[in-house]
């Protein structure tokens, strides 16, 4: 019985909270505010355009251009800008590169700052208050909840993002891949790889 | 003998899935929408937004008022659009009882 009445008002808020933003999205438009092609064009580019396969290409280039790589560690904004890839939480971007010795990755504790251009808009876990709490105090035994086990003998490096800074990892290459191209090295790159919460 | 470490009280579980949806309500897309495109335009500084963001997170979980991300998103435009003089009081409100005249669901959840 209580579980029918929770759904029942959680239903009737969302239903609200739809009806109240058609009737926002109608008003703005009728001011000429916002128009509704552009608002459709932003919800096809975030949903199908904007997402970690443009950080994976990013990736693959380090991996095998030295002088990208270079570049790209130094100054991540321009470096993604030589791909097109610019934005909204993309205009301070810093690209920190994961070694033998250290692991890194990536939180934002306040809110949700991720860098849009490169990996899309973040998935749910990323903006849940568990991970942006447990991330920083425990991070070994998060990772492993994400299946990334580590030896005890890496450093594990958490980076919050902030409004001002955002960050991308950029993974290890795997062993074994010396033979294979941009292109090919692109498809081994995850979304996960490139916050730190998976392996490539 | 014992080497286990104290366990966290109620550690929460971080709710992990993939290949979810971008957005999972078109009320979602909408208003994220809504707010890059009136950010397109100009109409204010991206920190803006955001100090507003974090503002609505970090007072509702303060207070244990569990609430979905693109809710926090919601309430954050709307203060937002408030601040840019954009509208007069009341028009999204007529807006409203206009599309569902009769609609009493925001009505009763108000009381």
């Amino acid at each position: 019985m209580s579980d029918r009445g929770h759904d029942h008002s959680h239903d009737e808020e969302e239903r609200g909270i739809a009806l109240r933003v058609k009737a926002l999205e109608r008003v703005l438009i009728a001011k000429g505010a916002v128009n509704a092609d552009a608002l459709d064009q932003f919800v096809d580019a975030y949903e199908t355009k904007i997402g970690p396969r443009n950080g994976a290409m990013v990736v693959a280039r380090a991996w095998t251009d030295p002088a990208y790589q270079k570049r790209l560690l130094e100054d991540g904004v321009a470096a993604i800008g030589e791909f097109g890839f610019s934005g909204i939480e993309g205009d301070h971007l810093r690209v920190i590169e994961n070694t033998d010795e250290t692991h890194n990755v990536v939180v934002c504790t306040l809110c949700s700052c991720y860098p849009w251009p490169v990996l899309g808009l973040p998935p749910v876990w990323y903006k849940s208050p568990p991970y942006r709490s447990r991330i920083v105090r425990e991070p070994r035994a998060v990772l492993a909840e994400f299946g990334v086990e580590l030896p005890e003998s890496k450093n594990i490096r958490v980076w919050d993002s902030t409004a001002d800074l955002r960050y991308m990892i950029l993974p290890q290459r795997p062993d074994g891949t010396e033979d294979l191209e941009e292109e090919a090295l692109a498809d081994l790159v995850t979304r996960d790889g490139m916050i730190g919460t998976a392996l490539v | 003998m014992n080497t286990r470490k104290i366990p966290l009280p109620d550690l929460p579980a971080i709710p992990l899935q993939n290949n979810e949806p971008v957005f999972r309500e078109p009320w979602e897309a909408r208003i994220f929408a809504i707010v890059v495109s009136l950010h397109d335009q100009g109409a204010f500084k991206w920190e803006v937004f955001q100090k507003l963001l974090i503002d609505e997170i970090s007072r509702t979980e303060s207070t244990g008022d569990v609430r979905d991300y693109y809710e926090n998103w919601f309430a954050a435009a709307e203060k937002l659009i408030h601040s840019l003089d954009i509208l007069q009081p009341g028009e999204v409100d007529a807006e409203v009882a206009a599309l569902r005249p009769d609609d009493r669901t925001v009505i009763l959840s108000k009381r």
